[in-house]
């Protein structure tokens, strides 16, 4: 049955394969171009381009026209023929000229066509004009009607094999325990010579790391080496017993040695694993594995004019990065480095940079079909999928992601840079210097460039310049003020992921690659991101069985997901959608009058449900006539990724439902401790200290003092300058000097405020004359009038988790007038007139700024 | 004034004072000075302090502890405000502002939960109802601006006695900012929430530090990778760095019951230019913030809000052990979801710890705490006074 899907693609026609065909033939000129010189033809066009349409017509007629086998040997000024409409150095009047003998409504009708059809020049021979006249009009209409006709992707969906969910599947268990003790020391033994990063010539993958500490490292490397589930097919043991690979003894009895741990790590993953489901239990679909479904990658994307595409999916092992543009001779990129160590392959195809060493290159003479189609063109386009390795890069050194240079960082054609959070292009033309400067830079804060997989477009044209998308999304402009690629170099070479002098490292993955000589349109940019990246598939989980439990007798009845390898180690799963394969089946008569429900969908994997990554388990929708269209119906829009366990080779999808037209889960679900974690730590202090603003209301209501006056709690006033000196934390062991010398001076400030205010300090001072001389003063007289009050007030009476009184008598009297440095001494000199006071106050801070109000 | 040697010399006294500590029992007296300090955090005058103790003997401890707290009018020797206008504004403080300190200014958030712990109001409406506390018109304070802090801090310089009723008023948000009454939800949408929480982002800072100030829970501990994806925003990376164990194994195990959570703030945002300090609470019903939408290529494939629906998919799993009350589970809006938090078994169970901490100045893990505690939360899951809390661990922890 064909379904058609929202995808969409540019029409595959005949014209396009002659047009590949003609690309072709550039690349002939490619392997010719260094041994004889350039006909004027092939020169770049240093002209200027007057607006789009002329930039059109040169693109898609004036270069395909102009080499001298075909129109340049004539129309051109000065030529054998009338109408230069291929003017090699004006291409503004080549257009004009054009207009004379094309009829713009009907271009097969055009004088141009017509004299070719009749065998005029014909550049496939004298009998072709036919030929040469449909491609002529495939040209003309190409720079007339611009806008591709695009159709919806088709997909073939066909039945899968039915089989039922396989239970009894073994998957990894989720520590590397078991394969540390079974497998991982016999590949130490045989293979660390080899796969180990600290190896002589150390070979990817490194499931023989040799130390303990990297153990999770080579149980990785190791997994998709393994099949738990058939131990004989395991690639460790099909290398040694059917290839002969490196080994130690007799292959057949080394094979059967691995064989043997492999068989024991599967029985000790089987004997860990969670229990299979039950699946007379639960409702359920048949199984599929991955390579069962219908592949939809590639669906959609505009590649019109690709001159050079990556797709990364050669894997592991390769050191060759293939161009499948099928466009000239291809520009294979070399990968440079060690696998594992500089570079690594990525499931669901990519390429991880991991070192500066990591790089992949072309060599120049492959690069240059880049610049014979780029310089024609006069336009390019460098599209990449990656994800950055992090977003600290490119500030210091430039962090180069795609060049075409000559391997330094001051010349290129172009460049696509990281820096930080920003993308920068740098595109060599008539309006730059050498190395493509001025760049366009992504805007600092926007931060576009995220650790994330991104689709990043970065576009040149005369008319509108550069031009930089990020996820489709425009996210810096440039004019080039109709600047043109005259002055790039054509011995440069295409390199990925650092320059080859090595200094401009970016780390991080790309997923795809495509050099286009044409600017892509806003609109080609947003299809292309729209058309993602890696492997996709269209898998159908068959529910016909159950729905005949049910009591609906349907058939080739689906559940239809798109699932994707996302990255590495996961799948994305997506767009659930019910449809029936049936061309019979009719939705408002097969279906119930209430609809089907389908509640509570569960992905399987290998026989279990995994916990993690479930998306669809509060779906519930009735499927119906009514919303049942062409393409079946969508059950969600959600997407979501769960964990690939044996690889997309092995792993076996099924789906549960809690509810499917009227059968139900009959599980019954866990139960969970409901109750708080105790208290726990050691028992701890029950006293502590008061924290700043109680310090402050402390004394404030000790003294009396207003604290909300200027000089105490105003914009400089002491508390306002200390404040976040004093203890914020109430912990006795958090108290450091600077806490105490905070307290003293607050103490302080207030002391002096209650002594200078007169109602203040008469109130606490009543029997105590401030006039008097403080070496007049008796002992008995600073005891009676200042000390005493002081503590009374400040202490408080009859508590005994209070200080002694009277050693904080003694101590306070000691401070006044012990010899020789009480302050009332005055050091045995005469007392300065406000000496009283001073020794007043500096008591009352003294006692005030102590544990005694410090701590609660 | 003192000379500059005088500091010196009183350092010798404070660790002479500090060492002189008595260890000897405490009695009534000791009792009740100790419950004063810890409630109002200044020491009693002498007369308070006779006033607490006769209390203590006759009444109890819990009594002396409501007495210390409160200045009843005439006759009251304890007319301390410091229970409000020091102990809970910083006990509060830290909850207003991401940084979580003590030292920023008194805001709506802050007097919004002095004014229902002083009234005596269900403390859980905090989180739901259409309240606020101002300053009376009388003081001569800056206006209340929705687009300002200046009435509050005015408030906290001009001293003004947090604990009067007539000094800070209850109101409402409907009243004085203009605030639709369904769109109020207690201190969620104060200004002082919004500044610190709503502002940039994506409003998951709100979520998880109401859980943090008001559950006592971060989102780090209770982790659940099992629950459903589906409502996993777009701006999540699958796959940070190219690696989605990352995403399976960290980020999922937040985001899978965070984000349909945070879905009830999809309306709000804090509206500012140039200057946070000037802006102000922004609330736009039916139409969700663009906040919500922003990189959205970061998992095209991820959960779009189109609305302020949220579900509570804690409820089941291993974060039941929260307390969930029955109903409730889903809503739209903050105001549901605030009470969806605020009548949880984790809510009352902070709360209550906090106090504890707060008075007794260690969490309850000493001989006898772990009883006292039970009975502090049973007693606050009854009428969810929190002023009878404050005085219930002060009562525990006056001392033996």
């Amino acid at each position: 049955m064909k379904i058609r899907f929202d995808a969409t693609k540019p029409a595959r026609t005949a014209f396009a394969l002659i047009l590949l065909l003609g690309l072709g033939a550039c690349q002939e000129s490619v392997e010719v171009r260094q041994e004889a010189p350039r006909q004027e033809s092939d020169r770049p066009y240093r002209g200027t381009v007057r607006d789009d349409q002329v930039q059109r017509y040169m693109n898609e007629v004036w270069s395909k026209l102009r080499g001298n086998d075909r129109c340049g040997a004539c129309h051109v000024p000065g030529g054998s023929a009338p109408t230069p409409f291929v003017h090699p150095t004006d291409v503004n009047a080549a257009h004009d000229e054009a207009l004379k003998i094309v009829d713009t409504e009907t271009p097969e009708n055009s004088l141009m066509v017509t004299k070719v059809a009749g065998g005029h020049q014909c550049w496939l021979g004298a009998s072709e004009g036919e030929a040469c006249a449909a491609q002529l009009v495939v040209y003309l209409r190409n720079w007339l009607y611009p806008t591709d006709t695009l159709v919806r992707e088709e997909v073939d969906l066909k039945a899968p094999p039915m089989r039922q969910p396989d239970t009894s599947a073994i998957a990894f268990p989720a520590t590397s325990d078991a394969f540390r003790a079974t497998v991982w020391p016999e590949l130490v033994r045989y293979c660390a010579d080899c796969h180990a990063d600290n190896a002589a010539i150390p070979q990817a993958p490194f499931f023989a790391q040799p130390d303990v500490a990297d153990i999770d490292e080579a149980y990785e490397a190791a997994k998709p080496k393994i099949d738990l589930n058939n131990p004989a097919n395991s690639r460790i043991v099909v290398r040694l017993r059917d290839e002969f690979h490196n080994c130690w003894s007799d292959c057949a009895s080394d094979a059967a040695d691995l064989e043997r741990v492999v068989d024991a790590l599967a029985r000790s993953a089987a004997l860990e694993a969670a229990p299979s489901i039950d699946l007379d239990t639960v409702p359920n679909s048949m199984a599929v594995h991955i390579f069962d479904g219908v592949v939809a990658s590639g669906g959609g994307r505009y590649d019109k004019n690709v001159v050079a595409l990556y797709k990364f999916d050669d894997g592991e092992g390769d050191t060759l990065i293939d161009d499948s543009s099928g466009v000239g001779a291809a520009a294979d990129l070399r990968l440079y480095g060690t696998e594992g160590i500089d570079y690594r392959w990525l499931g669901g195809w990519g390429i991880e940079f991991l070192t500066p060493r990591g790089r992949a290159q072309a060599d120049p003479l492959a690069s240059a079909k880049l610049y014979d189609a780029i310089t024609a063109a006069g336009e390019y386009s460098v599209e990449a999928w990656l994800i950055p390795g992090n977003v600290t890069q490119g500030a210091d050194a430039p962090s180069a992601i795609v060049s075409y240079s000559d391997g330094t960082d001051n010349q290129r054609n172009f460049g696509l840079r990281q820096r930080l959070y920003n993308y920068d292009f740098l595109a060599r033309s008539s309006a730059s210097d050498g190395n493509g400067e001025p760049m366009l830079s992504s805007a600092d804060a926007d931060e576009v460039a995220a650790t994330t997989l991104q689709h990043v477009v970065a576009t040149f044209d005369p008319v509108e310049g550069k031009r930089l998308y990020v996820n489709g999304d425009l996210v810096a402009s440039q004019s080039a003020g109709g600047a043109n690629l005259g002055d790039w170099d054509d011995s440069f070479t295409l390199i990925l992921g650092n320059e080859a002098h090595g200094n401009s490292p970016w780390a991080g993955s790309i997923r795809f690659l495509a050099i286009h000589s044409r600017a892509l349109t806003p609109e080609q940019v947003n299809q292309n991101f729209d058309a993602g990246v890696g492997e996709r598939y269209y898998l159908l989980f068959n529910i016909d069985d159950e729905l005949a439990a049910s009591g609906l007798a349907l058939q080739e009845a689906y559940i239809l997901l798109e699932v994707t390898r996302f990255d590495t180690y996961s799948y994305l799963v997506n767009r659930p959608t019910f449809i029936s394969l049936d061309e019979a089946f009719d939705p408002a008569t097969d279906l119930p009058a209430g609809g089907l429900r389908i509640a509570g969908l569960r992905i399987g994997l290998n026989g279990k449900e995994p916990e993690i990554g479930q998306p669809y388990v509060n779906l519930d929708v009735q499927v119906s006539a009514g919303e049942y269209g062409p393409r079946g119906q969508r059950l969600s829009e959600i997407g979501a990724i769960i964990a690939l366990e044996n690889g997309p080779e092995r792993d076996q999808f099924f789906l549960t439902f809690e509810h499917l037209n009227g059968l139900e889960d009959s599980r019954v679900p866990g139960s969970w401790d409901q109750t708080f974690p105790p208290f726990s730590g050691t028992a701890a202090a029950d006293i502590g200290l008061r924290t700043f603003d109680e310090i402050n209301a402390t004394m404030a209501r000790l003294t009396g003092v207003n604290p909300t006056l200027d000089a105490i709690g105003g914009p400089d006033g002491t508390y306002t300058l200390v404040r976040q000196q004093l203890p914020a934390s109430v912990n006795l062991g958090g108290f450091v000097s600077a806490h105490q010398v905070g307290v003293a001076q607050l103490a302080i400030e207030y002391c002096h405020q209650m002594v200078e205010d007169d109602a203040l300090r008469t109130a606490l001072f009543p029997a105590f004359d401030f006039g008097a001389d403080a070496r007049a003063v008796s002992t008995a007289q600073w005891q009676a009038g200042v000390i005493d009050p002081l503590i009374d007030r400040f202490v408080g009476d009859n508590l005994t988790s209070q200080p002694d009184r009277a050693a904080l008598r003694d101590v306070l009297g000691n401070l006044i007038h012990s010899s020789p440095d009480g302050l009332a001494l005055c050091g045995g000199a005469s007392c300065e007139a406000d000496r009283t006071r001073t020794v007043v106050k500096a008591s009352c801070a003294a006692l005030l700024g102590s544990a005694v109000t410090l701590v609660q | 004034m003192i000379d500059r040697a005088t500091p010196r010399r009183l350092g010798a006294l404070t660790l002479a004072s500090l060492l002189a500590l008595s260890a000897a029992e405490a009695g009534p007296r000791e009792q009740a000075k100790r419950i004063h300090d810890r409630l109002v955090g200044t020491p009693p005058t002498a007369a308070c302090l006779d006033q607490l103790e006769q209390r203590l003997i006759d009444e109890g401890a819990e009594a002396a502890a409501l007495d210390a707290i409160d200045d009843s009018g005439a006759g009251d020797a304890c007319t301390d405000n410091g229970f409000y206008n020091v102990t809970l504004k910083n006990f509060v403080t830290p909850w207003t502002n991401e940084e979580q300190t003590m030292f920023a200014p008194l805001n709506d958030y802050t007097a919004t939960v002095i004014g229902t712990v002083r009234d005596g109001v269900d403390f859980r409406t905090i989180l739901y109802d259409d309240v606020l506390y101002v300053g009376a018109p009388g003081l001569g304070l800056p206006a209340h601006a929705n687009d300002s802090n200046a009435h509050y801090e005015a408030m906290e310089q001009r001293g003004v006695d947090l604990g009067d009723p007539a000094q800070l008023v209850r109101t409402t948000q409907s009243a004085v900012t203009g605030l639709p009454p369904e769109a109020t939800s207690g201190v969620i949408t104060s200004r002082a929430a919004a500044r610190a929480f709503f502002i940039d982002g994506t409003n998951r800072a709100m979520f998880r530090f109401t859980m943090l100030n008001h559950l006592c829970t971060d989102l780090e501990q209770i982790k659940d990778p099992t629950r459903p994806h589906d409502r996993i925003r777009q701006d999540v990376s699958r796959s940070p760095g190219g690696d989605s164990r990352i995403f399976m194994n960290a980020c999922v195990g937040c985001h899978a019951g965070l984000d349909p959570l945070v879905q009830a703030y999809a309306y709000y945002d804090f509206d500012y230019q140039d200057d946070p300090e000037r802006g102000r609470l922004a609330y736009t019903p039916g139409q969700v913030q663009p906040k919500f939408l922003i990189n959205a290529d970061n998992f095209k494939w991820g959960y779009v809000t189109r609305d302020d629906r949220w579900d509570n998919y804690w409820r089941q799993g291993p974060n039941s052990f929260l307390g969930w009350a029955p109903g409730g589970g889903s809503g739209t809006g903050a105001k549901s979801l605030g009470r969806e938090l605020a009548e949880s078994t984790a809510f009352a169970r902070c709360q209550v710890k906090k106090v504890f901490e707060n008075v007794c100045l260690r969490e309850p893990v000493n001989l006898g705490d772990e009883p006292a505690f039970d009975a502090l939360l049973a007693r606050f899951r009854s009428d969810y006074d929190l002023k009878g809390v404050f005085a219930g661990a002060a009562a525990h922890c006056k001392g033996e």
